[in-house]
């Protein structure tokens, strides 16, 4: 299936407890959190939710890049084991023991930071990662994804705000430095897989054009981002797909890459390789961001994934609609470039044809002048399906307004952007009622947000 | 007085027993636990999607499923076919008839857990439905009664209700709440030839040995149930955990093989018990200045399809109904309903936070009418300022309620706050705020008196380290450290030499459900005379062998008597060659309480647990989301224990407490299917949601009487503090209504009922 002289894997490698592991997996749907607990015998890590809720199960995948180790928290009861190929694993059994705790462990401890004990090998694991990686050191984001129903969090809060207080510790340090030489002795080697297993083919190329060929041969295969929902349909909906397809090994397709005009994301970059780039470029949409999943959600999570299961809910369909993007389909045939607002038909319906996947996103770069305002309204601040999304845009004299939660597909509020009349709404949209609202709710609340917009720009 | 803490480690702030193991991920839950070969796995089989009776069940895809071994139903039952706990109307396994939607009908064995969910997936049923009551208005409408009501009077209070110059009335709807202990409900069942292991995630290991033997028509003497500790619980695992465990104890029995029984979250929420929603409709008398005259409520309670321990939980309503207000005249109707949904069970506060809203709604009703503070006219009602005496016929005896409101609004500055809040809401701003100071007055003891009783076991070994044992559970509360820092305070040693052990039914037998708070109460007490025996045993020997009478000291794990000096190792060696035992069990039975069932009078508690908090909202009135913002909380747990693991236990009681009051919603379908059945949909408070300025302190007192060494009982009481939340938001709220206007907020308080009231406002 590959191309001559590609050179691809047969079996998962990455480092693990200071050695390197190789792994075929039962199925292409394996995961790493069973692995931990029922092959490995490593029982630190906990299931709590079995869907990327609870963080129970965080533990951290270490990447190499030019600047050395970048660290993510994951959600290991969604994460395949395909996901660890070529990085480290590290999970709470590499942090530190009874007799000689890690800075962040005693830490916990001493802030009465845990009661039961179930979800704190988790929270552990988030702020270990905090004290790695400074840029995900905001206290109350990087505990977003941990849920303890115990402690109401005080203690695990204050940790949080301690972490670049708290010293190195040694044994970690070397441990580091080894993983790190480690991945750099393998670096010039490929990243592409192809693995048969008892029960499944997994491929994940490293070349676009292999990908694109994949896909138009075997239209069948599961296409996979970041895996945060197709993990739940994997342990919630216990399907089985055979043949899965991933698509983050293509540079391409995790490109962020600022230009001119715009703003371009790959459909595989995670949220959190964007999340600089789109900030400093439209900075209202910092909430919007950090309530968008949980730092475990976007360490994975994709854009090209948010799009692709064609969700009423996702976040990121309504703000990218409003902001004017467009997207890149991508075939053998070659590339089509559409509005984003094209790409939905119909509940979980969409404009991708079989032999095509998504390639990348253009977001239009700031304009002078130009006003922004997403609102999320959902249950809960953090970690929340929204139940109304609603993104308002205002360039020169062109208003767009995004929606989200409140019809089949995410949309543009066509009539209230001619009109600037919020009773226009209900020619766009009849909102759905549901486990999170009503209808009526959600068209008040819509209506609110939308004239909250008109009022503050007249 | 106080404890002279010098040398003692009672009152000392230790962290939990296995602190240390949690954050390193070294502390074992049932699940971490090596499995034996060939263990199975079980995972159950849920019924239809409605209440229904089963004609016909198609079993081949299930059977066909790579890797079943078994499925296993009522027909494979040896013995009672019931898991229910104090009425026996809740079956293992239904026989044709379920109760409600996706009830577990059968258990499919399997060589791994995911090949058993699989296949449990794959059943086909022929199945009529029988639709019974879901919502509450039909549960209500259907008026099927589970069991007697009950009916407190006090005074009369018909005709003080006429007599009273003013009346404020109205209803309240109250929501559920899913327990969500991070560690969802499992048990492992060992079998022998000699009897069954069962390592069982539960409150309650005696229940759970109770109701095996019964199934098995086995002696409860074979069958030993064990737990080390449970990921959580908060009354989850108080009568739910006993399905688990019988499960896997059948499937145990049945293969020969030990058998695991984890539940996935999604079925955990679908079939476990879970707070009851309560609708209580009321009518207050009072004087112009506030001051009660007669109180009338009518409480209904959706129970669920069975009696679970839905009795307890409603007489804990009744008796709560008062909370910390003086009721003159009372009347107090509780009727328990039954409906077409799971079987609603303990849930901390075991109904008395139900019970307590609506006297804290029209008391801010009152106020508002009088435009008074609400504050002022909960003063001037609480106990102590009217009367002593409680609708049961209990005087209190404390004198902690006023001063205890008083001293947290002066730190918490509540009045002149207030007077700000005001102001702020006057220039209509997007951001409405709101204050509201709410007391707690917890009864504390099982009111089903006969459970007020606990054991103890201590050894003592050669090497003067010391085994604890005693028949309370831990599931985070700090149990295991609290009775060790008892033992240790009476031996005079460091609270490192004692080893809390598993507690397990063959080492303290019949013993009580680890709840009603009453956890360090009775098992600190049993294990404390324990403790006394050995030291008794100890100071006899001592005194024998030094040959003096000097009564021998026990500090600093040393012993001395004058010039006489032992270590303590070096003591319950020489005690061992001296042939002393040095293993001693202790056991505490409550004294003078009790109550009749008929009338609801009595002296159902032994003591009451007070505290108050302030809580400062905001409400956006574009979405209505509200979001606490500064909450105040004094609280008083008597001589504490352990400060740490108290300010625990009442920090995460109120932000529990908060996510029952406002985003934490259960959602059923009109068949009873659960909507809200997982962690995507079902949101629980997350780090931000905790206000960002939370101040705790503890009311310095100390409890009357003397269990344990005058601490209280801390585990439920603060989670009623977070009523203070809900009167926050219906105090924003009221702002945009007319002047003595007070919005029906029904509980919990989801920007979608916010925003309700707030449209209601516009239009008052």
């Amino acid at each position: 299936m590959f191309g001559k002289g590609v050179d691809v894997r047969a079996a998962i490698r990455f480092w693990f407890q200071d050695d390197w592991r190789t792994l075929v997996p039962d199925s292409p749907t394996d995961l790493v959190l069973p692995y931990l607990r029922e092959q490995c015998r490593l029982v630190g890590s906990k299931e709590g939710c079995n869907e990327g809720d609870c963080g129970a199960c965080t533990a951290l995948l270490a990447h190499l890049t030019p600047d050395g180790l970048q660290y993510q928290p994951v959600n290991t009861c969604i994460l395949p084991v395909t996901a660890l190929h070529h990085c480290w694993l590290l999970t709470i059994e590499d942090i530190g023991d009874v007799d000689q705790l890690h800075p962040v462990q005693a830490a916990v401890v001493e802030a009465n930071g845990t009661q039961c004990g179930f979800c704190t090998p988790g929270f552990v694991m988030s702020l270990v990662a905090g004290h790695l990686e400074p840029g995900l050191a905001d206290p109350l984001p990087l505990l977003a994804g941990n849920l303890c129903r115990c402690t109401g969090y005080g203690g695990l809060i204050e940790v949080a705000k301690q972490l670049s207080q708290l010293p190195k510790d040694p044994r970690l340090t070397a441990k580091i430095e080894r993983a790190e030489a480690a991945l750099r002795a393998v670096a010039a080697e490929t990243h592409a897989l192809a693995v048969d297993t008892p029960s499944g083919r997994i491929d994940a190329p490293t070349d676009l054009a292999d990908l694109l060929t994949q896909r138009q041969q075997v239209p069948d295969a599961l296409l996979v981002g970041g895996a945060t929902d197709v993990g739940l349909w994997i342990t919630k909906r216990l399907e089985q797909p055979e043949h899965m397809l991933f698509t983050g090994g293509c540079p391409e397709l995790r490109t962020v890459q600022l230009d001119e005009t715009s703003l371009r994301i790959g459909a595989a970059a995670s949220y959190h390789a964007f999340q600089a780039a789109l900030l400093d470029e439209y900075p209202e949409l910092t909430d919007w961001y950090e309530r968008l999943g949980s730092v475990q959600v976007r360490s994975r999570g994709t854009l090209g994934g948010n799009f692709a299961n064609g969700s009423p809910i996702g976040d990121s369909p309504p703000v990218w609609m409003a902001l004017g993007a467009t997207m890149t389909l991508l075939s053998t045939a070659g590339a089509r470039t559409i509005p984003v607002e094209d790409f939905f038909i119909d509940y979980r319906q969409t404009c991708l044809a079989p032999n095509e996947l998504i390639g990348w996103f253009d977001l239009p770069r700031r304009s002078p002048g130009m006003r922004v305002q997403v609102d999320k309204v959902s249950r809960r601040w953090d970690q929340d399906i929204s139940t109304v999304l609603v993104a308002c845009v205002q360039r020169d004299s062109t208003l767009r307004i995004g929606l989200g939660g409140l019809a089949a597909t995410p949309r543009l509020a066509h009539h209230v952007m001619r009109s600037r009349d919020v009773a226009d709404l209900t020619k766009d949209i009849t909102p759905l009622s549901d486990l999170r609202a009503s209808s009526q709710y959600r068209l008040q609340v819509t209506q609110g947000l939308i004239r909250a917009f008109l009022e503050a720009g007249s | 007085m106080s404890l002279d803490h010098t040398d003692s480690p009672l009152g000392e702030a230790l962290p939990q027993d296995s602190a240390r193991r949690h954050v390193t991920g070294q502390a074992d839950y049932c699940d971490d636990l090596p499995e034996p070969a060939g263990c199975l796995h079980g995972a159950p089989v849920l019924g239809p999607p409605v209440k229904a009776r089963i004609h016909t069940i198609d079993w081949s895809a299930v059977r066909a499923s790579p890797g079943v071994i078994a499925i296993l139903t009522a027909a494979d039952i040896p013995g009672e076919n019931n898991a229910g706990s104090v009425v026996h109307d809740e079956p293992v396994f239904p026989n044709d008839t379920t109760g409600y939607a996706q009830q577990p009908i059968a258990l499919v064995l399997a060589q791994s857990r995911l090949a058993a969910r699989r296949a449990a997936a794959k059943v086909r049923i022929d199945y009529t439905a029988e639709p019974g009551p879901v919502h509450m208005d039909a549960v209500i409408a259907a008026n099927d009664r589970l069991h007697d009501d009950l009916m407190l009077v006090q005074g009369d209070p018909d005709r003080a209700l006429t007599e009273a110059p003013l009346t404020v009335q109205g209803q309240l709807e109250i929501g559920g709440q899913d327990h969500v202990y991070l560690e969802g409900q499992i048990a492992l069942a060992l079998p022998s030839h000699d009897g069954l292991h069962v390592v069982s995630s539960t409150q309650h290991p005696t229940e759970v040995q109770d109701l095996i033997a019964h199934m098995l028509a086995l002696p409860a003497a074979t069958i030993t149930v064990e737990v080390r500790r449970m990921g959580g619980a908060f009354g989850g695992k108080e009568s739910q955990a006993a399905h688990i465990a019988l499960w896997a104890s059948l499937g145990a029995q049945i293969t020969g093989a030990a058998v695991k029984v984890r539940l996935d979250r999604d079925d955990d929420m679908r079939i476990t018990g879970k707070r009851h929603e309560f609708q209580v409709e009321y009518t207050i008398g009072h004087d112009a200045q506030g001051v009660i005259q007669s109180a009338l409520f009518s409480m209904a309670s959706r129970c669920g399809f069975s009696n679970d321990l839905s009795r307890s939980v409603n007489d804990r309503a009744v008796f709560h109904a008062d909370n910390a207000y003086f009721l003159p005249h009372a009347r107090i109707h509780s009727k328990r309903l039954r409906s077409a949904t799971v079987s609603n069970t303990a849930f901390r506060g075991f109904g008395g936070p139900q019970g307590m809203m609506a006297i804290e709604r029209a008391i801010d009703q009152i106020a508002a009418r009088l435009h008074k503070d609400p504050l002022d006219v909960r003063l001037a009602n609480a106990y102590g300022a009217q009367g002593r005496v409680t609708p049961y016929g209990m005087e209190i005896q404390e004198t902690t309620l006023i001063p205890l409101m008083q001293q947290l609004a002066e730190t918490s500055s509540y009045r002149q706050r207030r007077a700000e809040i005001e102001a702020h809401n006057a220039k209509a701003p997007r951001q409405l705020r709101g204050i509201a100071l709410t007391p707690v007055k917890f009864g504390i003891s099982f009111t089903a008196s006969f459970l007020n009783q606990a054991g103890a076991l201590i050894h003592v070994y050669k090497d003067g380290s010391i085994a604890l044992n005693h028949g309370g559970t831990e599931m985070g509360q700090g149990l295991y450290q609290k009775v060790a820092q008892v033992v240790a305070h009476v031996l005079g040693v460091s609270v490192s030499r004692i080893h809390p052990t598993s507690t397990r039914t063959d080492k303290v037998p019949n013993t009580s459900p680890t709840a009603a708070s009453s956890g360090s109460d009775l098992n600190g007490m049993a294990a404390r005379r324990a403790a006394e025996t050995l030291k008794v045993r100890l100071c006899a020997h001592l005194k024998a062998l030094w040959n003096t009478t000097d009564e021998p000291v026990f500090a600093n794990d040393q012993i001395t008597a004058g010039a006489h000096r032992l270590s303590f190792a070096e003591a319950a060696r020489s005690a061992w060659f001296a042939r002393i035992p040095l293993s001693a069990t202790g056991h505490w039975a409550t004294p003078d309480i009790g109550w009749d069932p008929h009338t609801g009078k009595g002296r159902p508690f032994y003591y009451f647990a007070s505290g108050a908090a302030v809580s400062e909202v905001e409400v956006d009135q574009i979405t209505g989301v509200p979001k606490v913002i500064r909450a105040d909380l004094l609280h008083d747990v008597g001589e504490s224990l352990n400060p740490m693991l108290d300010l625990g236990q009442i920090e995460g009681g109120y932000v529990q407490g908060m996510g029952w009051l406002t985003m934490e919603q259960l959602v059923y379908s009109d068949t009873g299917v659960l909507a809200t059945h997982g962690l995507s949909t079902y949101k629980i408070p997350t780090a931000s949601d905790r206000p960002t300025d939370l101040r705790i302190a503890l009311w310095p007192n100390q409890n009357p009487e003397e269990m344990v060494y005058h601490s209280k009982a801390v585990g439920e009481p603060p989670f009623m503090l977070a009523i203070s939340v809900h009167s926050a938001i219906a105090h924003a709220v009221s702002c945009r209504g007319p002047e003595g206007w007070w919005p029906a907020l029904n509980a919990p308080a989801t920007a979608e009922e916010v925003l309700r009231c707030l449209s209601c406002a516009a239009s008052a």
